[in-house]
């Protein structure tokens, strides 16, 4: 990964963002203050995006018009062209676009409009079915001078109490229409006694049934002409829809070029706003992986007046963006390093142990041959369901592991009796599967330390390389403990004389003590730590006996290795219990088929998550710094929703 | 079938009759010296320990009190309710609506008196028609904007001729009350009329004997002080009365003298409504029911009835206890206060 800055003629920024869009390496860093900390210019002649004159034209009101033609006309977006330029579209672009935009909002204005006059056709053609049984016409009984005409609804029980008091209202009450659950009436009242009969109406819950004005004529014609004007509405719509449909057919392609040249045009602008310029020159800076800085040179030669510098004061300025690159076998471990933390750019890269280190620690605690196979059979499903994803992946290679190791504990299924183990049967040989989980431990966390002591070389850390209790000193009091304690429990007695054993102890936990002086003493300083004395000796001190304790303790962790293989087949042990305790057959083989569920499900979470634990705190505890930044460069990624 | 259907709900309420408050707690009660004494006693002794078990006797204020005890209300019909035949269970649920039309005239009632509180006002039953609304008819500030809340509910065709009317006048807060009313009754008989034929019987008989003197305290004060329009007032009576027929209640309409009425009501039995002095007509129709009620549950008929005895004699119940505490809040001798209540100690 290297450094560089892009250096050009301030007109050819826009063609310069487009190349390197389009070569999609550049991780971007604002320039501004790039240059402001290593080129010769003083600030005053630097500026920056949001100082200078905006030259670039599109904007968001623009941007906007265009999402919604693609929307309207469910253009599809997702492949962007990447090699549209402004060059293949009219001169008039923005004119043409809002000519379009015009058109097609005014075809879907017009489109909403008959479709609430149809709701309003709809509605009155429901209130006109209640009174379709009058036979006058409604302007006749609407502009008679001495009677006034009313028509509406009442509940049956008011109609009831209307019935029997009929002769004491001042008003002449037809029945006009019998309904479910209301009677529709029609009232003649004599002018001079409306609001009295209004009184009593209101008091029986009469409510009008309101038509608008402009109808006239006997209901049930008016009723047949509404279905008239319903037919020529629903043409209408019809006809503007298939002129949409048509204009989507004719334009699409315009359209689409301006949406893929707006989102190109956002791409490069990631760009150019983190650029700084000068009177005359621009300035990109970011870091572009080594295999790209030839594309690049190629490109800016054809861009002309351009160019590369590299700084190769890498180390100086700040790590490099990481970027995980791994075989596809071990890819989807990724997912688990990047929960911890990205690496940093110069440390070694533990997906391929933590591929290998997983798989072996999972098979070993979740060993069975169907259960397995049920993982990667979800594993499969999952990425064919939701496309390809890490947790798909992972589980796929852990359920072969767990196969694996099913073949090697004699185990399908929790039953023990189908096939002979090849290696042995973890309730049969409790001692061994729990030694065999801290033996594996053992040689897992050797290949920790190996690592550290690798990623101390790259950095040229002699304090934590040498001296530290992860680096070498570590490291041999790690093995000569081992050693020790082999020795005492194989042979009664230590490999080498006891005398040996200890100065040997003795000596590197001083040097873990002290080995900031130490560090320092080799790199010609004086053998003194920073600051305070007293501070640093008595944390180094306690620093050790954690130390001490977490060899112990972090060995003898990996015994839960062992555990779970033997819970998994204890576990099983139990539903076989249960299920000749329930006497019928049938039932028997419910029973185990439910326990094979409950023991994937339940115990194969909690096997995930502790070997998960293990990996996390006993291995990359002691090697894996992280804190790398993502390396995310500026490119046209095709993403199969929405485009970029 | 028969009584077989009943025996469950029955049996809950021998349990749930044989809490109810005996005379001697009303004595109790009666004599209390303040709302504390009230409350820990309802509270220890009585079955209001399930729903005021949480409260501090001394720090509890008298509407608080009185809003809990009227939602027990709600919790006992509603566990009737669960020992109920499905097709009765919706009836009973009829019998929610009297207790959140009683909401709504209250808060009808308050905002004529312009007293929108919305915490003190909060409804205490809401029923099945009005949950949903509860919120906008407690901001509710005019009769209009009342109104307009119940919108979508099934009240609404009650009171939507209402919608526009001025309520300075207070006879249209009656009116809007009387339209309540009606909406209850026509809502449960409409409930009614899918019942058993028997059922159907007994609880005409009930609630038509409400109806009927509701009818008659209406009609007599629509003629004697508001005036109403004839028509109107017959517009509003409560119908399926159970000893008044329609054309009767029409000729109460249109009498020219109100006092006419009491000797029209003689030969119904319904004579001592109107012989005293009026402001007494509501207790003496509550006392009447109250009667009915307890004949009725002592009868112990083993179906429907008893339930809505039941349900009957625990509103009164809630009554007679707020009347006790009405009378210790204005400072009523026990005597004067014994004289309100709604059962004969």
């Amino acid at each position: 990964m290297e450094l560089i800055y892009v250096i050009g003629q301030k007109s050819s920024i826009r063609e310069t963002a487009q190349m390197l869009v389009e070569y999609g390496c550049l991780h971007v860093l604002n320039a501004v203050k790039q240059v402001n900390k290593h080129m010769a210019l003083t600030s005053e002649y630097v500026y920056s995006y949001s100082e200078i004159e905006e030259e670039f034209t599109y904007n968001d009101a623009f941007s906007n018009k265009i999402d919604e033609l693609t929307d309207v006309l469910d253009i599809r977006k997702s492949v962007i062209n990447k090699r549209i330029s402004i060059n293949d579209l009219p001169t008039n672009l923005e004119e043409e676009i809002n000519r379009l935009y015009n058109e097609i909002s005014g075809i879907k204005h017009i489109i909403g409009h008959c479709e609430k006059d149809l709701n309003d056709i709809r509605d009155l053609q429901r209130k006109l079915k209640d009174i379709k049984t009058l036979s006058y016409s409604l302007d006749d009984l609407n502009n008679m001078h001495y009677f006034n005409f009313k028509i509406g609804r009442v509940r049956k029980e008011s109609y009831l109490k209307l019935k029997e008091n009929f002769e004491n209202i001042p008003s002449i009450i037809y029945r006009v229409n019998t309904l479910k659950d209301y009677i529709v009436l029609a009232a003649f009242t004599p002018i001079f006694t409306l609001q009295e009969t209004e009184t009593i109406l209101g008091s029986l819950g009469f409510v009008e049934i309101s038509l608008p004005k402009n109808v006239s004529g006997v209901p049930g014609e008016v009723l047949k002409s509404t279905e008239n004007s319903v037919g020529i509405l629903v043409n209408k719509i019809e006809e503007l829809k298939e002129k949409l449909e048509r204009l989507r057919q004719e334009q699409s392609t315009f359209i689409k070029q301006c949406y893929d040249l707006l989102k190109i045009h956002k791409q490069q602008n990631q760009i150019i706003r983190n650029a700084a310029f000068t009177n005359e020159h621009f300035y990109i800076s970011g870091w572009v992986p080594e295999r790209c800085i030839e594309k690049i040179n190629e490109g800016m030669n054809e861009i002309g007046n351009t160019l590369i510098v590299l700084d190769r004061t890498i180390f100086e300025t700040g790590d490099p963006p990481t970027l995980l690159k791994n075989n596809p076998l071990v890819k989807p471990f990724e997912f688990f390093v990047r929960m911890y933390g990205l690496p940093l750019y110069n440390e070694i890269d533990p997906t391929f142990f933590v591929a290998v280190s997983y798989m072996l620690m999972f098979g070993m605690m979740f060993g069975d041959l169907g259960h397995g196979f049920v993982l990667l059979l979800g594993g499969l499903m999952i990425n064919r369901l939701k496309g390809k994803s890490d947790f798909g992946g992972i589980l796929i290679r852990i359920g072969t592991g767990s196969m694996l190791f099913g073949v090697l504990y004699g185990s399908v299924f929790g039953n023990e009796t189908l096939i002979k183990p090849i290696w042995i049967r973890p309730l049969d040989n409790i001692n061994t599967i729990l030694i065999a989980g801290i033996v594996l431990g053992i040689v897992l966390a050797t290949v920790a330390y190996i690592f550290n002591l690798i990623n101390m070389r790259k950095t040229k850390n002699i304090e934590e390389g040498i001296f530290g209790s992860e680096g070498l000193a570590g490291f041999l009091l790690f093995i000569l403990l081992l050693a020790t304690a082999l020795g005492i429990i194989f042979q009664g007695k230590t490999f080498i004389s006891s005398t040996l054993t200890v100065v040997m102890l003795i000596v590197l936990m001083i040097m873990i003590v002290l080995r900031q002086p130490l560090a320092k003493l080799l790199q010609g300083q004086r053998a003194v730590p920073s600051g305070k004395i007293s501070d640093y000796y008595v944390e180094s001190v306690f620093g050790l006996i954690e130390t001490l304790l977490g060899l112990f303790s972090k060995t003898v962790s990996f015994v839960r290795l062992g555990a779970f293989a033997l819970n998994h087949g204890g576990l099983f042990l139990a539903f076989e219990a249960l299920s000749k305790m329930t006497g019928t057959k049938g039932a028997g083989i419910v029973v185990i088929i439910l326990g094979n569920i409950i023991v994937i499900g339940l115990e194969g979470l909690v096997v995930f998550i502790q070997g998960l634990r293990l990996e996390y705190f006993e291995l990359f505890g002691r090697f894996f710094k992280g804190g790398g930044k993502m390396y995310e460069p500026v490119n046209l990624v095709e993403d199969k929703k929405n485009g970029i | 079938m028969g009584k077989e259907k009943f025996a469950a709900v029955n049996t809950k309420l021998r349990v749930l009759q044989s809490r109810l408050l005996t005379n001697d707690d009303f004595e109790h009660l009666l004599h209390s010296s303040n709302i504390p004494a009230i409350a820990a006693y309802l509270k220890n002794d009585t079955h209001y320990n399930a729903i005021l078990g949480d409260i501090h006797e001394n720090d509890i204020h008298r509407g608080q009190l009185e809003r809990l005890i009227k939602m027990n209300r709600t919790d006992e019909i509603r566990k009737i309710g669960f020992y109920l035949p499905v097709e009765y269970k919706k009836f009973f649920n009829f019998v929610h609506i009297k207790l959140e039309v009683e909401d709504l005239k209250k808060i009808l009632i308050n905002i004529r008196n312009k007293n929108v509180d919305t915490e003190k006002n909060a409804m205490t039953n809401t029923g099945i028609y009005v949950k949903t609304v509860q919120d906008d008819l407690l901001k509710a500030k005019t009769e209009k904007e009342f109104i307009k809340a119940l919108r979508n509910t099934v009240y609404y065709k009650y009171l939507r001729p209402f919608e526009e009317t001025d309520f300075s006048d207070s006879k249209y807060s009656f009116m809007g009350e009387m339209a309540l009313d009606l909406a209850y009754f026509e809502i449960l008989y409409n409930g009614v009329k899918k019942l058993d034929k028997k059922d159907n019987l007994l609880i005409h008989k009930i609630y038509g004997t409400n109806a009927d003197l509701l009818n008659i305290m209406w009609i007599y004060r629509g003629l004697k002080y508001y005036q109403f329009p004839r028509e109107v007032l017959f517009n509003y009576t409560i119908p399926a009365g159970y000893r008044l027929e329609m054309k009767e209640i029409k000729n109460f309409c249109y009498t020219n003298d109100p006092e006419d009425i009491k000797n029209a009501l003689v030969k119904h039995q319904y004579g001592f409504l109107l012989a005293e002095d009026d402001i007494y007509m509501e207790r003496r129709c509550l006392k009447h029911m109250y009667k009915m009620v307890r004949r009725l549950e002592a009868f112990h008929l083993m179906d429907l009835s008893e339930a809505v005895a039941f349900d009957f004699l625990l509103d009164y119940e809630i009554r007679d206890i707020i009347t006790v505490i009405e009378g210790i809040r204005y400072g009523s001798d026990s005597n004067e206060t014994k004289s309100f209540l709604i059962r004969e100690l």
